[in-house]
């Protein structure tokens, strides 16, 4: 079974357990902080996947670090994790989990890639744009990239938006090269 | 010295690129989580279809072939050691196509219409999908006319018409590909002006060469350069060396350029040599796309995977254009077993098929065409009237041949009759032998078949047969042309004929001089 068919089932059940509770909102915000020590921490993530440190440990690690700092749901739900010893996917059920809930809330994630840093007004405008594009509540996150060159790249899920310069370029120079230019 | 000013090249530029639209660009993209051995798992490109085309950097292209809950499975053709993991793939929209038009007679290309012969590239203006399906019952009619493929004992016993799908089968180092390519190389009498001034009319030709050695293949294209074939031949190679992917389209390739002559009105015949290859490669993707596998590791898809290919090969009604496409698929055997899994599914499919078998080919019979168990499913309907005639008691006459062979050792024991049809038998046997490369015109054909199964070679010596026949031919040739000429255009055999051969067969035994004093084997 593929890692992400896992990862899948563990947040289904917590979904469906959030459900039952009735305690969506402070999982969620729980699962973030999750996400977020575990991005931040790179020992973390070694100790999670290191089949050397016995399970007991890891459970301690976690427990400790988590005890005072989320509900008691997901605490539990982190040890239900380590028994099981699917305590190296950790980090791919928060974030499918984090997917869900998104998609609970019918919220999409997009990407925007520029230059340089849009100003409050296009950024609103992007936002409604989007919005009414996918019918769906738009939540943004920005990049720069320069390598771009120009213009922007919007990434919705799989679809990519792009309107950047570097993007134009590379079209064009592939239309030069097949030799599509008539010469009179 | 002439030189070009920078406003002449800014108005160039600026007509050039004045239609140039720069809209927003957008595409779907996936991301790489495994590749290797010439597949790539995609995670993402949520909304690709089966057997899509898609980009990955540096030029290279898949094939969508696996749609799975959390991720795609693709298969690369080409060089997949040129992407590594993470990297972006993008969906070209389209499924994968193959260049046809007349430009391709003549080229050696790849599977995915690529040149191969480093003669430049092959300016087409069509692409066609090289996935399609085959026409429906009502666009199709019999098949009526026939294809020669110059080897006298199929023409006379096994003859093939345009439009149909017959097998060649048989252990490796029989005489499979020649059998393919002396066909090949008949059809050059179709492209003369004269056949098709006679109604005949020009056939061209594909040869899809699956998983072979590259030096093989480029003996065989030589061949057919040298034979003046490569004018209406398009060569499709998939070398052994070749991935897996490009090994499995293949034969899809060849038959897309079959069929766009088929579409127009033509006649094309393509040849897979050989399928079993092109099996194995199916085998090898499905394996590692981790589809199930079946009976001998084969996916369970196998058999669609060749009926699909076979099925294209048809004859059009006359209100599609009367087109046809004829398919000689080739199997090869392990020892003989003919009731192993390919094999089989392929016999299945197709209307007919040729055996070949090495006893016969290590007794000097070749092609070593065991006629008892060969098959033509559509038989006298797609042969020469005057053929027809002769071939009847062809048959008959080494069916009971070979019933009696066994007893051929008791030598001067038999009574009469029986010692009649085994020496029948035997120069029967003697004249369908041929040479390589050597295929023989329809009308010469009917002619050794005519003297040979009127009785015309008893008091000839078998090692003798063959150059009776040869030069009963030339002497027909110098003196009697009109004879061939009457069966080329009547392509009937009517009495006046048959009683001018009887003539002339009589004027020549006396002349023929046999190598020693008459002696009957």
């Amino acid at each position: 079974m593929s890692n992400l068919n896992i990862a899948n089932r563990y947040a289904t059940v917590l979904m469906k357990l959030t459900e039952e509770r009735n305690s969506f909102d402070t999982v969620s915000d729980d699962i973030e902080l999750i996400k977020k020590t575990l991005g931040n921490s790179k020992e973390l993530l070694v100790v999670l996947h290191s089949p050397v440190i016995p399970s007991k440990t890891k459970y301690s690690i976690l427990t400790e670090l988590f005890e005072s700092k989320v509900s008691r749901d997901s605490l539990e739900f982190v040890q239900f994790i380590v028994d099981k010893n699917r305590e190296e996917l950790l980090l791919n059920i928060v974030r499918r989990y984090l997917e869900l809930r998104d998609q609970h809330l019918g919220l999409i994630n997009a990407d925007i890639y520029s230059v340089l840093e849009l100003e409050e007004e296009q950024k609103i405008k992007l936002k409604s744009r989007l919005e009414e594009l996918t019918q769906k509540k738009v939540r943004l996150s920005y990049f720069i990239d320069t390598k771009i060159i120009g213009g922007f790249i919007i990434k919705i899920e799989d679809t990519i938006y792009d309107a950047s310069l570097r993007r134009q370029l590379e079209l064009l120079e592939k239309r030069l090269l097949s030799g599509n230019l008539i010469l009179n | 010295m002439a030189e070009v000013r920078p406003d002449e090249v800014s108005a160039i530029l600026r007509k050039q690129l004045a239609g140039f639209d720069n809209e927003v660009d957008i595409y779907d993209v996936g991301t790489v989580l495994q590749i290797g051995d010439g597949i790539a798992r995609v995670y993402g490109l949520s909304k690709v279809m089966a057997g899509e085309l898609v980009e990955f950097p540096n030029d290279v292209y898949g094939m969508v072939l696996n749609l799975e809950e959390d991720s795609v499975g693709c298969v690369i053709f080409g060089d997949y050691t040129l992407i590594k993991e993470g990297d972006t793939v993008k969906r070209t929209k389209r499924v994968a196509s193959f260049p046809v038009g007349d430009a391709m007679l003549g080229r050696v290309v790849n599977p995915l219409g690529v040149p191969l012969d480093g003669k430049g590239p092959v300016h087409t203006e069509q692409f066609l999908p090289i996935e399609r399906k085959a026409y429906g019952v009502i666009a199709r009619q019999p098949v009526k006319q026939a294809l020669q493929t110059g080897i006298t004992a199929i023409d006379a016993m096994i003859p093939i018409g345009r439009g149909q799908r017959e097998l060649i089968i048989g252990d490796r180092q029989t005489g499979k590909t020649s059998v393919a390519i002396d066909t090949i190389i008949n059809q050059k009498r179709t492209h003369t002006k004269e056949s098709m001034e006679n109604g005949i009319r020009p056939v061209y030709c594909i040869y899809v060469a699956i998983g072979q050695k590259s030096s093989t293949i480029a003996q065989v294209v030589a061949k057919l350069h040298e034979q003046g074939a490569m004018d209406y031949t398009t060569v499709i190679v998939a070398s052994a060396s070749d991935s897996a992917p490009l090994q499995f389209i293949s034969p899809y390739s060849g038959a897309t350029m079959g069929e766009y002559f088929r579409d127009n009105g033509k006649d094309a015949l393509v040849i897979y040599d050989d399928l079993s290859k092109q099996a194995a490669a199916y085998r090898e993707l499905s394996l590692l796309l981790r589809r199930p596998p079946g009976r001998e590791a084969y996916p369970g898809d196998v058999f669609y995977l060749h009926s699909r290919l076979l099925e294209r090969a048809s004859k059009l009604s006359d209100a599609e254009g009367g087109g046809s496409l004829t398919a000689l698929p080739i199997i090869e055997t392990q020892q003989g077993d003919v009731s192993a899994y390919i094999p089989t599914n392929v016999i299945s499919i197709t209307d007919g098929q040729i055996y070949l078998e090495p006893n016969l080919f290590n007794a000097g019979v070749r092609p070593a065409i065991n006629v008892g168990i060969s098959v033509s499913r559509v038989g006298g309907n797609a042969q020469n009237k005057a053929m027809r005639k002769v071939a009847g008691s062809l048959k008959l006459d080494l069916a009971q041949y070979r019933e009696l062979e066994s007893f051929a050792k008791f030598g001067s024991d038999l009574d009469k009759a029986t010692q009649k049809t085994l020496s029948k038998g035997a120069r029967l046997v003697e004249l369908l032998k041929q040479g390589l490369y050597q295929p023989a015109p329809v009308e010469n054909q009917i002619v050794s078949v005519f003297i040979g199964t009127n009785d015309y070679l008893e008091t000839i010596r078998i090692d003798d047969v063959k150059r009776f026949e040869k030069e009963f031919i030339e002497y027909v040739e110098l003196k009697y042309n009109d004879i061939f000429e009457k069966i080329r255009i009547e392509k009937a055999l009517s009495d006046t004929i048959i009683n001018s051969i009887k003539k002339v067969a009589e004027e020549f035994l006396p002349k023929f001089k046999r190598s020693e004093s008459v002696a009957l084997v």
